[in-house]
């Protein structure tokens, strides 16, 4: 029942214990094979998702472990979106060349938010943030090189003969790159990096007495933030194969925020959590429904309308009862489950 | 000549629900430390109640001037009560996700109560002009702007000479103190929500004459957040003038900047970007504002 | 070194997995011997909101209509409507749900151009033919062999409206508002063309954003410029806000604007201002019974439907309705061309050969063609009487004198 490790290793180690690496194995199989077992429509919602988590990692990166508020990721992700659009569309590049520049084009325009957060604390940050994403809104709409409300075709994946086109070989790329840019996160958080993004979160006045430079590290953060953005719209601009600019308005922002506030901020398990929910939940309600649509026809169009209101009550409920997210609750119950039957 | 008049005369008018708006944030922040995210949405309700008392229900528009009144502190108090009571000393993040998430909500439940249509607010001054020489005003916006000047001067007025808004002020500089020497910091909080929430629902009402009733109204409250900073967070007088000059500068370059191109790109609708543009050269110039004091921070 | 093996067996895996691609059974999907699947996606939750439920109405009436006769062909229609939230990514899920969860066989309506647009790729891949709401340029120049959209060319009913001004004053100075997107662009060039036919251009234009309300710099422009007509291409709140604004501004200038203004709650926020406001529509008013399309409608509506609640309420919007009953029409015309052996290359078969279909005077005839997926041009010019809060008929249904291929 002790949980002590004997080497340096071992207490950083990825996979802690056997309950980890047991799940994570019963996961991967899962993973590998659900596309033979479920029809396109559950597969594009699961392709959804890991979008959404590739984003969510890098927003709890910054909010949660940085301790920085960014209300503007919806921007950043638009600017994947149409960086790999535009590449992609005009320039013919192909896909293993746009998505990094995509990540690359979003990190470098961070720098518009980056630098002045070394001045801006808390608040104001946050309204900087919220501008910058309604002005690279206002940008996009009103420019002719990204077409505006026209909307921008993205051509498919692949070259002369081998396309991705299937929901099951985009769920495959999915999810590669989801689980790539989840174990970077891991790593990232395990090294001086992550360490010097927490010291910033809890004191950063203190952190910088230490030595820590708070210039680089928050720059840093707010550039890997975008770039997760960046390249989680860039696959979000191949699937859905149209975009525009309405897609990445300030509902996407609180989304995303809900994604880690409802999953656990400063955790990237929540980020996962949170991602997989929160996409979840439109299409749980369509489910609904569905199912109840012969029983209720009207209660259907009463359900929809609440799409709107229940991530602002998933953020606000989450925020009075349980602070710390899905993971609190599961730390809650790891620690009931560990101490049993002693109280504490 | 004529041109420039009118449109400073309904830059002003807008200027001034700005600045309602912007007092609303201020007088939430000042006493409780929160910025009020869903401050747009508590105009839209407010403007949605007196829409249903005037038009849906009949009501001579001031009895649902002041029900609407009403309604804004009740709602202000509510939200206080709700989730912000327990939510003194939690971090800055939380407590705005709390006003984020509230802000959807509200939409979600006006659209549900109400629907997402454009419905249209019949006051006294609807549609009326008055014509001096060439130039034409509409009386809803002379309305506007006469109504809120008084509210200003009340509000000033009552933080300044007042007992309750001098410890109001107390117990913004430093509640820890205020408690100390008597001052019950929770009712001042409610007493702040319940007055930013009057306020909300005052520039709702404005709003509304000047247009239409409908959700996005609430656009217009992070516009109106540009105007508080713009004046800094933490002086009403910098609310009135930040919001004035906000509607201002709008309706100037949504006048004489739309329509222009630089290569590709038009500039239509400058207004609707105006405000944040501000915003981030306030942010990036002088963030606290023209009115405000810079923070020493304490390690 | 056991790490390294298996990371090299996922990424084999992976590898493999990517490579294959299954095929789909042969079966047509949305079509059974008794029946066929159709979907109708329509804005209930949305920001067009109280467009959903006059499109739901009719929808609900003609299927039953159409199944009481013994269905099309001997099948019979399964109607699914389902919510697209009229922004493009809700649209999307929508479709993905319909067709890949639902599997129907056509999307009979989808409300939102960008929407449409938004789903072209999905519905292409998969094969499904679409019908959207509003025929905007690229939906029939080039066109797409999936895309059928049963009502008027925008571009053909701005130019009517430009005609329209032209012959009641040749010498009148036309100024045109219209919304920057697509909708708005496609209404400035046809606008823009029917001028130039008269050797005449417009004076004044004033973009502006969707879900602008204020108006106050627009008007003004057009003022300065002293036009006598203005072209709204715009949605029902901003025609609102102008005539508002007009008012306010003291200037008694024409208004001309299109079809989706076509609405009582014009009145109901406009109020006696509204008073000769005009619009170019395919639809004739409904309370004209006396024409035979209308008496058709009516009728549908009485046996399937329910008036008092529908058409027979002043409040309704039944330029929805009648608009979506065209497409309904048109759709089931095309069904029963396509004959017994229906998949999707008979059914853009059937539609195709669709010609002057006799609508009785409600709205143009249709006609379709293998180069034509748009069923027409002409279009008629109303007038709006504040007084009964209705429009009447100012002038005929007519092509304009230019004519968009």
């Amino acid at each position: 029942m002790a949980n002590f490790k004997v080497s340096y290793r071992a207490d950083t180690a990825l996979l802690q214990n056997l309950w980890v690496k047991s799940w994570l194995i019963i996961f991967i199989v899962a993973m590998l094979l659900l596309p033979f077992l479920l029809h396109r429509y559950e597969l594009s919602i699961l392709i959804e998702m890991g979008i959404a988590v590739i984003g969510a990692l890098g927003l709890n990166l910054l909010i949660g472990y940085t301790g920085q508020i960014s209300l503007g990721q919806g921007a950043f992700v638009a600017i994947g979106a149409y960086t790999s659009g535009l590449l992609a569309g005009t320039l013919g590049l192909p896909f293993l060349v746009t998505l990094p520049l995509s990540g690359l084009m979003a990190a470098g325009l961070s720098l518009i938010v980056g630098v002045p957060s070394l001045r801006l604390k808390g608040l104001y940050l946050a309204l900087g943030t919220l501008a910058f994403g309604f002005i690279v809104e206002y940008i996009i709409f009103h420019w002719d090189l990204t077409r505006g409300d026209l909307g921008m075709a993205v051509p498919k994946i692949g070259t002369q003969g081998f396309f991705i086109e299937t929901e099951r070989q985009f769920f495959y790329l999915i999810m590669f790159f989801a689980a790539i840019a989840t174990i970077v996160a891991k790593n990232l958080t395990r090294t001086k990096i992550g360490r010097s993004f927490v010291a910033i979160r809890d004191r950063d006045t203190a952190a910088e007495a230490m030595g820590i430079s708070l210039a680089k590290y928050k720059i840093m953060a707010f550039a890997v933030c975008a770039f997760y953005a960046g390249v989680a719209g860039s696959l979000m601009a191949y699937y859905q194969k149209w975009i525009v600019p309405g897609n990445f308005d300030i509902s996407l922002s609180v989304a995303y925020i809900a994604m880690i506030v409802l999953g656990g901020v400063g955790s990237i398990l929540g980020s996962v959590l949170g991602a997989i929910l929160i996409t979840g939940i439109p299409h749980g309600i369509v489910y609904l429904t569905d199912a109840l649509r012969a029983t209720y026809p009207h209660l259907s169009n009463l359900v929809v309308d609440l799409k709107l209101g229940i991530f602002g009550l998933i953020i606000v409920l989450t925020l009075l009862f349980e602070p710390q997210g899905l993971v609190g609750i599961y730390r809650r119950i790891k620690v009931y489950w560990k101490t049993w039957p002693f109280k504490y | 000549m004529e041109k420039i008049i009118e449109i400073l005369f309904n830059g002003l008018s807008m200027g001034m629900i700005y600045a309602l708006m912007a007092m609303g944030f201020v007088l939430i922040f000042k006493s409780t430390g929160v910025l009020n995210f869903a401050q747009g949405e508590l105009s839209m309700v407010g403007a949605f109640i007196c829409y249903s008392f005037a038009t849906l229900m009949h009501v001579p528009y001031i009895y649902a001037f002041f029900i609407a009144l009403i309604g804004g502190i009740i709602m202000g108090a509510i939200v206080y009560q709700v989730f912000f009571r327990t939510m003194m000393g939690e971090p800055l993040f939380s407590t705005i996700m709390i006003t984020v998430g509230l802000a959807s909500i509200l939409t979600c439940l006006a659209g549900l109560i109400w629907g997402h249509d454009v419905y249209s607010l019949n006051s006294p001054f609807t549609d009326k002009v008055i014509h001096l020489g060439k130039i034409t005003f509409a009386q809803g916006s002379l309305y506007t702007i006469i109504v809120s000047v008084l509210l200003f001067v009340i509000i000033l007025l009552f933080f300044n000479r007042s007992l309750l808004g001098i410890s109001m002020r107390g117990s913004a500089e430093d509640s820890d103190t205020a408690q100390l020497m008597g001052i019950n910091v929770k009712k001042i909080h409610m007493i702040a929500w319940a007055l930013g929430g009057l306020m909300a629902a005052v520039a709702g009402m404005f709003l509304a004459d000047q247009s239409f009733v409908r959700l996005s109204m609430s656009y217009m409250g992070i516009k109106a957040m540009a105007a508080a900073i713009l004046g800094g967070m933490e002086s009403i007088t910098g609310a009135i003038v930040g919001g004035i000059i906000i509607g201002v500068v709008e309706g100037l370059a949504a006048n004489y900047m739309s329509g222009m191109e630089f290569g590709n790109f038009h500039m239509g609708d400058i207004k609707d970007v105006a405000a944040f543009v501000i915003m981030i050269i306030v942010l990036m110039i002088r963030p606290h504002g023209i009115f405000g004091k810079e923070k020493v921070e304490r390690v | 070194m056991k790490i390294r093996l298996w990371r090299v067996s996922v990424m084999l895996a992976i590898v493999i997995c990517l490579s294959m691609n299954s095929a789909w059974a042969a079966e047509v999907r949305g079509v059974t011997d008794k029946e066929i699947k159709i979907a109708w996606l329509t804005d209930l939750s949305g920001p067009g909101k109280y467009a959903g439920p006059p499109m739901c109405d009719v929808a609900r009436d003609f299927v039953a209509m159409v199944n009481d006769q013994g269905g099309i062909n001997g099948r019979k229609i399964n109607l699914i409507i389902e919510d697209n939230g009229i922004l493009p990514s809700t649209t999307m899920n929508a479709a993905k749900k319909v067709i890949l969860k639902d599997e129907v066989f056509v999307i009979a309506m989808n409300l939102g151009s960008a929407g449409s647009r938004a789903i072209l790729p999905l519905c292409e891949e998969n094969k499904v033919v679409v019908m959207p709401h509003g025929a905007n340029k690229d939906f029939y120049s080039p066109g797409n062999k999936w895309v059928f959209v049963p009502h008027t060319v925008q571009f053909d009913m701005a130019a009517r409206a430009v005609d329209y001004i032209l012959e009641k004053n040749s010498k009148a100075r036309i100024g045109m508002i219209y919304q920057d997107d697509d909708f708005g662009r496609e209404g400035l060039a046809g606008a823009t063309a029917a001028a130039a036919v008269m050797k005449t251009k417009l004076v004044a234009q004033a973009p502006y954003k969707t879900g602008t309300i204020d108006f106050s710099p627009h008007m003004t422009t057009m003022k300065e410029a002293n036009v006598d007509a203005i072209v709204l291409w715009t949605y029902l709140p901003q025609s609102a806000a102008i005539i508002k604004q007009k008012v306010k501004m003291g200037w008694n200038v024409d208004l001309i604007s299109n079809n989706t203004t076509d609405s009582p709650a014009l009145f109901a926020l406009a109020g006696e201002a509204a008073e000769g406001y005009m619009l170019v529509t395919p639809y004739a008013p409904l309370h004209l019974t006396n024409l035979p399309g209308v008496q058709r409608l009516r009728e549908m509506n009485k046996k399937y439907g329910n008036p008092a609640k529908t058409l027979d309420d002043p409040a309704y919007n039944s330029y929805l309705y009648a608009s979506s009953y065209g497409y309904l029409v048109a759709l089931a015309e095309g069904l029963r061309k396509a004959g017994r052996d229906l998949n999707p290359e008979t059914l853009i078969k059937g539609l195709e050969s669709i010609k002057d279909f006799d609508m009785g005077g409600l709205c143009p005839n249709i006609t379709f063609g293998p180069k034509q997926h748009v069923s027409s041009f002409s279009s008629m010019v109303l007038k709006a009487d504040a007084k009964t809060k209705r429009f009447v008929i100012a002038a005929p249904i007519k092509e304009p004198k230019i004519t968009q291929n």
